[in-house]
């Protein structure tokens, strides 16, 4: 039976079978005699998850711009589909052709999330392609990876044949010439690979350990670069942006037309990793957004536009570009959404105007209950600012409300955790003020566990214990009782796992291995989680998961990523961690003077 | 002004959901730019309404809607261009433009006609055993998860034909009572004794049969 049939008769016994058919619009299929590189695109979740993500769809576009290549994309099936992969010997295949994976030239996955690791071995077993680089012979294919986990790459180095870190929409093309132009040996490939700026082939790297301490990395060729910079584009404005994107048969989690309307932010959030590896901010101009966003409709025929960027509320003529979407499209049905909001009325005057009609749940993201520990992590928003923001969105019409906070952050005490509950209790007495209480306020707190990531200001400090981030949760559950309040919380298990992997080094690799062998895979879902399997791991390969955790470094110590040159150099993450310590707050140097993080005057941004 | 329209649903689109389906059609509608009604209320929908809810995975070429418009078109032109937005597996079959007044599509429903096809494990007269099979007092099927019930009275027609090893039934059921075609086939191997091999059935839905007029599609 070809493949295709094969696949066919699986269709009828699974959940969504939409999720493996392919064929929607915009899908770009190429025949396979007319390309000389065919890139299989990867994402390591359900198709539902991947086709959300913005990073994907303009790859996607960049690849299938060029003629002679062909990016058709691949996606991690549920457990059902695999199961019955599995007993029927279907190999991983491409949506576009129905191609199997292993028949591509170049494999690249997309790393968006610690957790979604062992979905990149499971589907590599899937695919028939040796799961490490080591073991990959002159027949088999190239494995790549990009996205924001790259930035630590080492938990995944012995996987991937070469990373690209930072930005992909150049460094791609260039990887797939590289590819093109290269006959001969799988070495020389990857020689000439390492040899692109932002490429990292972590094969030509030895990592030194005295111990448990790890020392650094030791180059093995001295072609390779010390230090591998991120890849930044210049300008935002004029690149290539997917304004015919796919449009997927099946109701996917962000279902709506997304324009983008800048990269970075400088806010300086000390525990957000976007705000430094995307950095510096560069915009679009408003003329050209106004001109994507109405081929983008006409291309798609989606009902809703989101205005989608790390804050949007920040680009500089925001209210002038919704004024004018929202006149273009008066009449046909299109919605305008703006995500990520900040937490002040500009905001709520803002969100009045795209949501005329629907009041549904507003949303805000203090992050800590007090406003010294607001000051700690440069969310320098105060409490009646909140509060008066919650004032105008009440006024406003909303009824509903959801609040983002975290927990366990460095510096975190008891009193910051009442605070959370004192903060709740206060928007409820605002919202009986407000005159407004038409019905009653249905107030959701929603609160994740601190994960000290990479390339931040808390890059050194330890998480919570997952005992004690129970504790934390228990005690605000206990203060927001009384109140009415709606609590969700995040598995402490799943945060734990984030910060092992978020900031672990090379020797991780086998507990990936041993975990997804005793059969941990999909570990982002939380009814797959499979800890016991983690468990496992560990102790199989003695290695101790709070080392990496919940300890504490010190300045000297090498870090895993001291390899990855993000552009913000460390010693300025040094001092921002000491002015964390100490509650004070830096200005957002996209308002104001340069701070001196370091991108804009380094080798990254001015080449 | 209301256009009726009959698409297909198949190749990549017949695996998804009726919702999905409807989201699709909307979709094209505002890329073909066609000046759709919208529904009043917090959230404006396309006024659209179809004849019936197809299930996931079955062909059809009889997917009858109706689509009220807040100004006119002409009916070629929005056919071309409706034709040219839709995706894959998505084709217009028809489309005409309707009397405002008629009543909707759902209460003119009479009957559902369909076209089955599954492979023969033996060879019986599936001439005799079918008719054998329809003069049972009762016809009882199972449909999944819902139970037995008696399809004598909505089994308005069925009739079989051997081709290639394989039997192609047609079969007309009442447009008031929903019944699948696959629990009656099912139904038929049982009777005969297993001499279908119902892992090959395919079924598709040819054509819908409206009070006052047969609209068979295609
Ligand atoms: S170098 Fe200065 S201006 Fe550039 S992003 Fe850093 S702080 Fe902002």
């Amino acid at each position: 039976m070809i493949l295709t049939d094969q696949i066919e008769a699986l269709l009828p016994h699974v959940s969504t079978p939409g999720r493996y058919t392919g064929g929607e619009l915009n899908s770009v299929v190429k025949r396979p005699e007319d390309v000389s590189v065919r890139f299989a695109l990867a994402f390591p979740d359900v198709y539902e998850v991947g086709m959300s993500h913005l990073g994907s769809h303009i790859l996607y576009k960049v690849l299938n711009d060029i003629p002679d290549v062909a990016c058709e994309r691949v996606y991690a099936p549920w457990v059902d589909m695999e199961t019955l992969m599995r007993q029927n010997g279907v190999p991983l295949f491409s949506l576009e052709t129905r191609t199997p994976v292993r028949e591509f030239d170049i494999l690249g996955f997309s790393l968006e999330y610690e957790l979604s690791y062992t979905n990149v071995l499971n589907m590599l077993q899937l695919a028939g392609i040796p799961l490490r680089s080591s073991e990959r012979g002159e027949s088999d294919l190239l494995v790549v990876a990009g996205g924001p986990c790259v930035f630590n790459p080492e938990p995944m180095a012995p996987f991937i044949d070469a990373f690209v870190i930072g930005e992909a929409e150049e460094a791609v093309v260039e990887l797939v010439r590289v590819y093109r132009e290269w006959k001969g040996h799988r070495r020389e490939l990857l020689e000439r690979l390492a040899g692109i700026t932002g490429v990292y082939v972590p094969s030509f790297y030895d990592a030194c350990y005295d111990g448990e301490r790890y020392l650094g990395l030791k180059r093995i060729d001295s072609a390779v670069p010390p230090k591998i910079r991120k890849r930044v584009l210049r300008r935002l404005e004029g690149a290539p942006y997917p304004v015919r994107p796919i449009v997927p048969f099946i109701n996917i989690v962000h279902d709506r037309a997304v324009l983008e309307l800048f990269r970075g932010c400088t806010r300086g959030c000390r525990f957000c990793q976007a705000g430094t590896i995307y950095r510096p901010v560069r915009e679009r101009e408003l003329e050209s957004l106004a001109q994507m966003a109405r081929e983008l409709i006409s291309n798609t025929g989606y009902n809703e536009i989101s205005l989608a960027s790390l804050s949007s509320a920040d680009y500089p003529r925001i209210q002038e570009l919704m004024e004018r979407l929202s006149d273009e499209l008066i009449g046909t049905g299109v919605g305008l959404s703006l995500p990520s909001l900040r937490v002040d009325t500009f905001s709520v005057e803002l969100a009045k105007e795209v949501e005329k009609v629907r009041k549904s749940t507003f949303t805000f993201a203090p992050e800590a209950g007090t406003d010294r520990l607001r000051r700690v992590i440069n969310k320098g928003i105060t409490h009646d600012q909140i509060l008066e923001a919650c004032r105008a969105a009440f006024e406003a019409g909303w009824d509903g409300l959801k609040l983002y906070f975290m927990i366990g952050l460095p510096t975190e005490t008891d009193q910051d955790i009442e605070g959370i509950a004192e903060l709740a209790r206060e928007v409820k007495k605002e919202y009986g003020r407000s005159g407004t209480s038409r019905r009653s306020l249905k107030l959701h707190v929603s609160v994740s566990n601190f994960v000290p990531k990479p390339h931040t200001p808390f890059q050194w400090e330890a998480q919570d214990s997952m005992e004690e981030l129970q504790r934390k949760q228990k005690f605000l559950a206990k203060w927001l009782r009384p109140l009415g309040v709606k609590l969700s919380t995040h598995d402490v298990r799943t945060s734990f796992l984030e910060a092992v992997f978020a900031r672990g080094d090379r020797r991780l690799a086998q507990v990936l291995e041993k975990a997804w062998q005793y059969g941990a895979h999909f570990d982002a879902w939380r009814e797959q989680l499979n800890f016991d399997a983690w468990r496992r791991a560990f102790e199989h390969t003695g290695i101790e998961p709070r080392f990496y955790a919940t300890r504490a470094r010190d300045e000297n110590e090498v870090l895993p990523w001291d390899h990855i040159d993000a552009g913000v150099t460390k010693a300025f993450l040094w001092k921002e961690r000491l002015k964390a310590l100490a509650a004070e707050t830096t200005p957002d140097c996209r308002f104001g003077p340069c701070q001196f993080c370091g991108v804009c005057s380094s080798e990254v941004y001015s080449g | 002004m209301i256009l009726r329209l009959c698409l297909s649903k198949e190749g990549p689109a017949r695996f998804i959901s009726h919702l999905d389906y409807s989201r699709a059609i909307e979709r094209a509608l505002r890329r073909a730019q066609i000046p759709v009604q919208f529904t009043e209320g917090f959230n404006p929908r396309m006024k659209l309404s179809f004849a019936d809810a197809l299930p996931v995975g079955m062909v059809s070429r009889a997917e009858w809607l109706d689509v009220h418009l807040k100004a006119s078109v002409d009916p070629a032109e929005a056919k071309r261009r409706l034709g040219a937005s839709l995706p894959a597996g998505v084709r217009v079959l028809e489309l005409f433009v309707i009397p405002d007044n008629l009543p909707p599509l759902t209460s003119l429903l009479e009957a559902v006609t369909y076209e089955a096809t599954v492979r023969l494990r033996d060879c019986p007269d599936h001439g005799k055993l079918i008719q054998h099979f329809l003069r049972q007092e009762e016809i009882r099927v199972e449909r999944p998860s819902r139970g037995v019930i008696d399809v004598k009275g909505s089994l308005l027609d069925l009739r079989g034909e051997v081709r290639d090893g394989k039997l192609i039934v047609y079969m007309t059921t009442s447009g008031e009572k929903t019944v699948r075609p696959e629990p009656v086939i099912r139904a038929l191997d049982d009777f005969g004794g297993s001499w279908l091999d119902l892992d090959s059935l395919r079924v598709e839905k040819t054509g819908m049969v409206f009070r006052g007029s047969s609209l068979t599609g295609g």
